[in-house]
């Protein structure tokens, strides 16, 4: 059946806007659209194509095709895996540490030499799985990535080549074995547990970002030579032969020696399993005997019944240099709680696990009470009460450090972050979400892959329809999973878990105000990690009015909160009034008798080193990110995150100084920083990558600054951080400019006006600017219509204008970009109109040298220079060190031009442009300012 | 007056004219005649055959990275004489394309040669009504480059290429079963 290429771009318009929807929204949108029957049929068709989860030849390459890579389970060969001196993407493999049936591990580097790192790529056999579903796979991928602790061996990166080969690209980690470490020095029994009790906080770590490694053995617990602990290996290869034929029972998706029993039967990964790991790991240092021997599993292979026997204890057969009464009694009793073949049965968590190995440590004695049966999930929350918010998830916090450089000032400020800080006490909401796992419910033991995500959005469904629940915690329940949501950047599901929350509420008007009140304050957070301004104000007026008191302690927290965060909005709007209210508020109730609050005092001082730098006064915003920086380095809470932020800010009031190269090592350590912290693609990594690239650019470093942002830029519209993929665009428009592209940085800069304008308001400094260089971009490029659209708006804008904002820097070079194009087209008149507007600018507005100079000059230009002082204050301001080459250029060009066209002589001046033509910093438009053509087409007698 | 470094924006800047379509099929062809002669069993990689044309071709000419434009080309070149040999072999003829083994690996599926025969004939189709999405597959599958390199290839930004790429994808889907 043809199709018409009209048809077709009907039905492919259809097509993207219905295709991601959910089953029911999209059903609802395909009754409602009146299209003719065959642009109907060919949408249905696509949609149904689509929806086919089986894979497609081109779903693979031609390459990966023709070598067999279609047709995994049959092929018996084993697949040629790339090896030394080639190339997987950005990495090039450069010597093989070690193969094995299932695959290979490459010692690596990367290819373009960029930064030294030495990473072990881990090629997968692609008969050890089968049909992968890819996207499932990157998003597990994704969450791997950001475990960072000292004991796990980081993911950088992973996924499936073109051709179809799936690969992990891991830390490398020079390390042995645990059990072989141990051994080959006689570690002492102490020094076992020590290791172990390593193993733990690295697991606790994983747990609480809701990651099971499913496959601990001494091979994936290697030890360093600074004798640290490092895991290796977080259940992706489990993951993926899990997928495997399961009716293979050769297949089997553990090592069989060391898996808890369930994992034999094909249970899914859970909490359990890892707690059973830590005890094999238990009994091998203190044994050196596997769970299980060969025998048994041969048993296993062979479909004979298996019979867990109780292993009989460790300090019966411990290993020569142990002493068995240190073993008898405490440590055969965990070790034994932690192999128990029924998984209900065992410690509840690593956590649990730990604290009896400390008191062992402390000669204490252990607890048998905490071998407890894991809450169900119902029964759970009748005992618990979900608390309030702050306590929430540990460790689960993205310190995501909003928007670049200058122009926000906190991190994101959620109770999940907020929580960091309270690391030691009860995680009731992790325990709440590792309960989710433990349960046995139909849709855990069906052996689908633990989706993170889904987990979230079913165990909110659950919470709703658990009629155990009472309506209060139901509410708690919801706002908190949103929380989360956020924190692991899943904003639309956030919001769509606050909606349910809300209609909660709605349908128990009898619930506490407060619920509501912090209903409304998370809300505030996702509208601030979606830099929507205006929604967010919104937000957190609706959470002030909820709240209760403030002079209890939680009500403190709360209030302190909301008005961290108008501390913030305010700062980064430049709304001075507001804003210095908002701090005085937060300060008093920071002050208030309660809990440190350590983090809202950082984003206190944050806000205010913001604030300063937006009113021009620098050397005060200067002064307070320095104090927040050494306020960070004394608390040791250089989590690296923060440090890259404050490196950044720095970074960019130095440069608004003057400072150039002050601004340069600032933000050439944020941008190293940020590579080592970071994975590949993390939208942090890109800010960083966003500042140094603005910084480079100031230094006429043009084309590396492209570069960088170029990268940046791709990191961000990869990450859907919209906001910020625009402001790199006008960083990226100002350098296109700085090379005598208009037409491009034309379009850029549009580009991010558009982004930009819904979000903070068409009047927002930064879209302001933008227009300012499609002016110039449209005059560069000689386009005349385009410019005259722009001018409009631009002149709409500027009159809507309010004071102070009227008045700004950012305002009034717009007005000079407008008057300079209409004076180039000799339309004097309106020039001067718009200069003297300019010219009406309070006396105490902050102003900047070079837009000073630029308006100084082209006021010369029109009124010349007698019976004024303007060359006098010209001098003066080019004097001052803020002020950039590009507006000296141009201001001592119209000195010059004014001069001559007098007939006077202007030697002094034209030395002194000579010397500022000869900066590397100059943009396309300086460099043909510092030639003064107008001056040469003057003197040659062309006026 | 300082220096200007070229600007990494503009790709047509040297007006490099992309060699046409004959060109690059002798090429093609010449290099896999002599991998073939050299190594009778080697397996066949597009990716690398592709850009081992364009270093002989363009003799190095800029980077490969820069030659975007020229990508395309190279993809056509290759769908043309993996289909056509594809083709001889289904009909157990010889042609002058046979020094591209490539249904001859043993991994390969026996019914591979009529699989990649469909998609052409699919994107035949599509051709007509979209030429930028056929353009988009045979960067994809023909030669093997990402996502990300095949958008840059055409001039789009990798969204919109992953958008592009489910239409196709799709459009194939409906059209094969």
């Amino acid at each position: 059946m043809r199709i018409d290429a009209e048809t077709w771009s009907r039905v492919t318009t259809l097509f993207d806007r219905l295709v991601d929807l959910d089953p029911e929204t999209r059903a609802r949108e395909l009754a409602r659209i009146k299209v003719e029957a065959d642009v109907r049929q060919w949408l249905n068709r696509l949609l149904d194509a689509h929806d086919q989860p089986d894979e497609m030849v081109i779903d693979r390459t031609l390459n990966g095709v023709v070598n067999g890579l279609a047709e995994t389970a049959r092929s018996a060969e084993p697949y040629p895996l790339p090896g030394p001196g080639e190339r997987l993407g950005p990495w090039l493999l450069v010597a093989e540490l070690g193969r094995g049936g299932m695959g290979s591990v490459m010692r690596g580097e990367r290819a373009d030499g960029r930064y030294d790192q030495t990473v072990a790529v881990k090629l997968l056999q692609p008969s050890a799985y089968g049909e992968i579903d890819r996207e499932a796979m990157a998003n597990e991928i994704r969450l791997l990535a950001r475990l960072e602790h000292p004991g796990i061996v980081r993911l950088i990166e992973g996924g499936i080549t073109p051709d179809g080969l799936p690969y992990l690209v891991m830390e490398h980690v020079s390390g042995e074995p645990i059990d072989q470490w141990c051994n080959r020095l006689n570690a002492t029994l102490q020094t076992r547990i020590a290791l172990i009790r390593q193993v733990a906080a690295a697991l606790s770590h994983a747990h609480s970002r809701l990651v099971i490694h499913a496959d601990i053995k001494p091979s994936n617990v290697l030890v360093s030579d600074d004798g640290r602990v490092r895991l290796v290996d977080f259940g992706i290869a489990g993951r993926l032969q899990e997928r495997a034929d399961m009716q293979l029972p050769s297949m089997l998706r553990c090592s069989p020696a060391w898996c808890a029993p369930e994992q034999l039967q094909g249970s899914p990964p859970d909490v359990a399993q890892d707690v059973f790991g830590l005890g094999a790991l238990l009994l091998r240092l203190l044994t050196g005997d596997r769970v299980r021997n060969g025998d048994r599993i041969t048993r296993f292979l062979t479909g004979t019944p298996l019979v867990d026997h109780p292993p009989a204890p460790p300090s019966s057969r411990a290993l020569d240099g142990l002493s068995a009464r240190e073993i008898r009694g405490s440590l055969d009793a965990i070790c034994s709680a932690a192999l128990a073949a029924d998984p209900g049965a065992r410690f509840s968590s690593v956590e649990a696990l730990d604290s009896e190995l400390e008191r062992w440590q402390r000669h204490e004695p252990v607890r048998s009470a905490s071998l407890g049966r894991p809450a169900r999930f119902a029964l759970w929350f009748r005992r618990n009460r979900v608390p309030a918010l702050a306590g929430a998830v540990a460790g689960l916090a993205m310190i995501v450090g909003t928007s670049a450089a200058l122009w926000q000032a906190e991190q994101a400020d959620t109770a999940a972050g907020h929580a960091r800080a309270q690391a030691e006490r009860a995680d009731t909401i992790k325990e709440f979400l590792l309960a989710m796992f433990k349960t046995a419910d139909p849709w855990l033991a069906g052996g689908s892959e633990l989706d993170i995500r889904d987990v979230l959005v079913r165990g909110a469904r659950q919470a709703e329809t658990d009629e155990s629940l009472d309506a209060a915690t139901r509410v708690e329940v919801l706002t908190t999973l949103g929380d989360v949501q956020i924190a692991l950047g899943w904003h639309d599901d956030a919001r769509r878990m606050f909606d349910q929350a809300e209609i909660a509420l709605d349908t128990h008007p009898d619930l506490p105000s407060e619920l509501r009140g912090r209903l409304w304050l998370e809300r505030a957070v996702l509208e601030g990690q979606r830099n929507d301004h205006r929604a967010r104000e919104a937000a957190l007026d609706r959470a002030r009015a909820l709240l209760p008191p403030a002079d209890q302690a939680v009500g403190r927290t709360l209030h302190a909160r909301v008005w961290s965060q108008y501390a913030s909005l305010f700062a980064t709007e430049n709304r001075y009034a507001d804003a210095l209210a908002a701090f005085e508020r937060l300060q008093q109730l920071l002050d208030a008798p309660g809990e440190p609050l350590p983090d809202l005092r950082r984003n206190l001082l944050s806000a205010r080193a913001i604030l300063a730098s937006n009113r021009g006064e620098l050397d005060e915003a200067y002064a307070a990110m320095q104090a927040e920086r050494e306020l960070q380095i004394q608390t040791g809470n250089a989590g690296h995150a923060t440090m890259i932020r404050t490196l950044s800010n720095l970074a960019a009031v130095a440069a608004q100084m003057g400072r150039l190269d002050e601004a340069l090592a600032h933000d050439e350590k944020a941008a190293a920083l940020a590579r080592e912290v970071y994975p590949p693609g993390h939208p942090a990594a890109a800010r960083a990558f966003y500042a140094l690239g603005d910084t480079l650019r100031q230094r006429g470093r043009y084309d590396e600054a492209l570069a960088l942002l170029d990268e940046a830029r791709a990191i961000q519209v990869e990450a859907m951080v919209d906001a910020e993929r625009a402001l790199t665009d006008m960083v990226r428009a100002r350098t296109m400019l700085a090379l005598g592209n208009g037409a491009g940085a034309a379009e850029v800069a549009a580009s991010a006006r558009r982004t930009l304008e819904p979000l903070w308001g068409e009047t927002a400094r930064t879209n302001i600017q933008a227009l300012e260089f499609e002016l110039l971009g449209h005059a560069l490029a000689e386009n005349p219509v385009a410019l005259e659209r722009v001018a409009s708006i631009a002149r709409v804008r500027l009159d809507t204008l309010e004071s102070p904002a009227r008045w700004q820097p950012l305002a009034q070079m717009l007005r000079w970009r407008l008057a300079r194009i209409r004076f180039d087209n000799a339309d004097r008149s309106s020039a001067r109109g718009l200069l003297e507007d300019a010219g009406r600018a309070p006396d105490d507005v902050s102003r900047h040298p070079s837009i000073t100079l630029r308006l100084l000059g082209l006021t010369a230009l029109l009124d010349g220079l007698d019976g004024n002082d303007i060359d006098a204050r010209i001098m003066a301001e080019i004097e001052d060190p803020a002020a950039n080459d590009d507006s000296r250029a141009y201001a001592l060009c119209a000195l010059i031009t004014v001069r001559v066209g007098q007939g006077d002589g202007a030697e002094d001046l034209q030395q002194q442009l000579d010397a500022v033509a000869r900066s590397s910093t100059l943009s396309h438009e300086g460099r043909t300012d510092a030639t003064c053509p107008s001056a040469v087409r003057l003197a040659s007698g062309q006026g | 007056m300082n220096e200007l470094s070229v600007s990494r924006q503009d790709d047509t800047r040297d007006g490099r004219k992309p060699p046409s379509l004959e060109a690059v099929y002798d090429t093609l062809r010449g290099i896999a005649r002599r991998e073939r002669s050299r190594n009778p069993s080697s397996t066949i990689n597009t990716t690398v055959l592709v850009h081992e044309a364009w270093l002989k071709l363009e003799q190095g000419r800029g980077e490969w990275n820069d030659a975007r434009h020229c990508r395309a080309t190279y993809a056509m070149a290759i769908r043309r004489i993996l289909v056509d040999h594809a083709r001889a072999r289904a009909a157990l003829k010889r042609t002058q394309n046979d020094d591209f083994l490539v249904f001859e690996n043993e991994r390969c599926h026996s019914g591979t040669a009529e699989e990649i025969m469909a998609v052409d004939h699919a994107l035949s189709e599509l051709e007509r009504v979209d030429e930028r999405l056929v353009r988009l597959v045979e960067l994809r599958f023909f030669v093997g480059l990402t996502n990300e390199e095949a958008s840059e290839s055409l001039g789009i930004s990798a969204r919109t290429g992953a958008r592009d790429w489910k239409r196709a994808r799709a459009f194939l889907q409906a059209v094969l079963e």
